[in-house]
C-alpha cells in the first residue's frame, strides 16, 4: 500500500511538472468513456500536496453508478444533496460533470464572494465550495465503507502544512508546560 | 407649620426623584431592548455536523492571531481527552482563541465535536460589565477589545456567560484579557471571513450576513428532516449572537448552557443601573440643599438670639 501510494506520488510529481508547463489545472491522464482515470485535484493545494484521486478505482467501488458522486448530472438523480437536476435537466448546466464546474474553488475572494453574495434562490445559497464539497462528500462515504479517514490519508502535508499545524519538524520544542 | 412644610418638601423632594428614575428607567429599557444586532452584521453558522475535529480551525486561529507556540502540534489528539480542573475540556486560553471539543453522546457511535470561541453576542455581558469601555461591538458584528484602556478587573470573564476572556496571566508586567475578536483587524473589517472559518475543510463554518445565517440556517433544517436538532443556537440566546450553531444532538449533551433564557444579560441589571447616575449626582445636590433648607431656621434663630443678647 505505501509502495504504491509512494509509486502514485512519484507519477504525481511528474504530472503536476507536466500541469504547470502547459498551465492546465486539470489533468486526464488516460480517458475512457467512463470518464479520466486519474484526477489531480490542486486547485486548492498549499498545505496538502494535490490529491492523487483514482477516478478509475473509485468507478469500481461506486460500481458504475455515476450518479453516486456526480449527483445531479450523470444518470438517476440522487435523492440527498444533489437536488439540481430537479430544475436544470434542460439546460446547459446539467451537462457540466466535473466537480469544479459548479463548486467555486475560492468562495472567499473578491469575486468568489460576489458570486456567493448574489446567489439569491432557495437551493443556491447553501452551496458548499469546492473544498466542503469534496470533503463533505469524501470523508462521508470513506466513513462509511472504512477509506482513508485522516488528513493524510489522502494527501500529504507539505512542509508548509507542517509549519502551519506545528508539527513535524516544527513541532514545539518545550515539552510538559505547566497548564492553566 | 414649619416642621410640617419640611415634612411635605421632603416627601414631594423624594416623590420627584422616584418618578424621575422610572422614565429613565422605562425610556432606556425601551431603547434596548428591541436591539437585535446590527442589520448588516456578520455572522458565522457552526453546523457541528460537519466538524470532525481536525483542529485545522486552531491552527488558523494562532497563525491568523499570531498567538504563542502551542503545547502541542495541532495534528496531536490527545488534546480532546484533556482533563482540566473541576473535570472540564478545554477552554478558550491566552494561548488559543478557539478550541475544539470531543463529546461522547449516547445513542450515537460516532464521536461529536464542537468548537468554541467567542459568540459575538449582539448586546454583550463583556462590553456592558467594562466599567472602562474597553470592548466595542462593531457594526460588522465583531467584539473587540482595547488593551490600552483595560484595568485588568477581570470582571468581564465573570460577566461572560460563555466563559470566554481569558487572562494572560503569564505576563508579569502588562497581562491583559485575550479573546477572538473575530479576526476584525485583519479580515473582518475588509468583509472577509475569520480564518477559522475559511481554513475548515468541510466548511462547518458558514460566514455571511448574520440574518442570512438564520435564514440558511432553518433552511438546512427544513431540507434534511431528523438531521437536525430544530433550534439555533444562538439566534435568540442572550439576546442573539453573531456566532450560532447547528446540531444533531440536543445542545446540552455538547456542553451548551440552554438554561441562560432569550434576554439580554445586562436586562437583569438594568433598571438597578439607571438608578446608579441618580443616586450619585441628584441625591449630593437634593439633600444638600435639605441639609441648608432645615438649618436656615437654626442660623437665623442664632442670629436673633445673639441680636436678644
Amino acid at each position: 500500500m505505501v509502495d504504491k501510494k509512494k509509486m502514485l506520488h512519484g507519477g504525481g510529481f511528474i504530472i503536476v511538472l507536466l500541469v504547470i508547463a502547459f498551465g492546465a489545472g486539470y489533468v486526464q491522464a488516460i480517458e475512457t468513456s467512463e470518464g479520466p482515470a486519474t484526477i489531480i485535484l490542486d486547485s486548492i493545494a498549499e498545505y496538502y500536496e494535490p490529491v492523487q484521486f483514482d477516478h478509475a478505482l473509485h468507478i469500481e467501488f461506486a460500481e458504475n453508478d455515476c450518479a453516486k458522486c456526480h449527483h445531479h448530472t450523470i444518470g438517476t438523480p440522487s435523492t440527498g444533496t444533489g437536488n439540481c437536476i430537479l430544475c436544470h435537466k434542460k439546460e446547459a448546466i446539467s451537462k457540466i460533470i466535473a466537480c469544479r464546474g459548479c463548486h467555486l474553488s475560492d468562495p472567499y475572494s473578491p469575486e468568489g464572494r460576489k458570486v456567493v453574495s448574489e446567489r439569491g434562490e432557495v437551493f443556491h445559497k447553501d452551496k458548499p465550495s469546492l473544498k466542503g464539497a469534496y470533503h463533505q462528500f469524501c470523508i462521508a462515504c470513506h466513513e462509511e465503507v472504512d477509506g482513508p479517514f485522516t488528513c493524510t490519508g489522502c494527501h500529504e502535508r507539505t512542509d508548509k502544512g507542517d509549519a502551519f499545524f506545528h508539527s513535524g519538524k516544527h513541532a514545539p520544542k518545550h515539552t510538559g508546560t505547566p497548564k492553566h | 407649620m414649619d416642621k410640617m412644610n419640611r415634612r411635605l418638601f421632603l416627601k414631594g423632594g423624594l416623590a420627584g426623584t422616584a418618578l424621575g428614575a422610572l422614565g429613565l428607567v422605562s425610556k432606556n429599557a425601551s431603547a434596548s431592548s428591541g436591539f437585535s444586532g446590527y442589520s448588516e452584521g456578520f455572522g458565522v453558522l457552526v453546523d457541528l455536523t460537519r466538524c470532525i475535529g481536525c483542529r485545522t480551525c486552531e491552527a488558523a486561529c494562532n497563525k491568523e492571531q499570531q498567538l504563542p507556540e502551542p503545547d502541542k502540534p495541532f495534528d496531536d489528539f490527545s488534546v480532546f481527552d484533556e482533563v482540566h480542573e473541576g473535570g472540564q475540556k478545554r477552554r478558550t486560553s491566552e494561548k488559543a482563541y478557539t478550541i475544539v471539543n470531543k463529546y461522547k453522546v449516547e445513542g450515537h457511535d460516532k464521536p461529536i465535536f464542537r468548537k468554541v470561541q467567542c459568540n459575538h453576542c449582539n448586546e454583550p455581558t463583556c462590553l456592558t460589565s467594562c466599567f472602562v469601555n474597553a470592548y466595542t461591538k462593531t457594526p460588522e458584528g465583531a467584539v473587540t477589545y482595547n488593551s490600552k484602556v483595560c484595568v485588568g478587573c477581570r470582571t468581564c470573564m465573570i460577566a461572560c456567560p460563555f466563559y470566554i476572556p481569558a487572562y494572560s496571566y503569564s505576563s508579569v508586567l502588562n497581562p491583559v484579557v485575550k479573546k477572538c475578536i473575530m479576526c476584525y483587524d485583519t479580515r473582518l473589517k475588509f468583509g472577509r471571513p475569520p480564518a477559522c472559518a475559511q481554513s475548515c475543510p468541510r466548511e462547518t463554518m458558514t460566514f455571511g450576513k448574520r440574518s442570512d445565517l438564520i435564514y440558511q440556517g432553518h433552511q438546512r433544517i427544513r431540507l434534511n428532516p431528523g438531521k437536525y436538532v430544530d433550534h439555533i443556537y444562538g439566534e435568540n440566546e442572550v439576546g442573539g449572537t453573531a456566532w450560532m450553531y447547528l446540531s444533531s444532538v440536543p445542545f446540552e449533551d455538547l456542553g451548551f448552557d440552554t438554561t441562560l433564557g432569550n434576554a439580554p444579560i445586562i436586562n437583569n441589571v438594568k433598571e438597578f443601573l439607571a438608578i446608579v447616575p441618580m443616586v450619585l449626582t441628584i441625591w449630593p445636590a437634593l439633600f444638600a440643599g435639605f441639609h441648608l433648607l432645615a438649618t436656615r431656621k437654626n442660623v437665623n434663630n442664632q442670629g436673633h438670639e445673639s441680636e436678644k443678647k
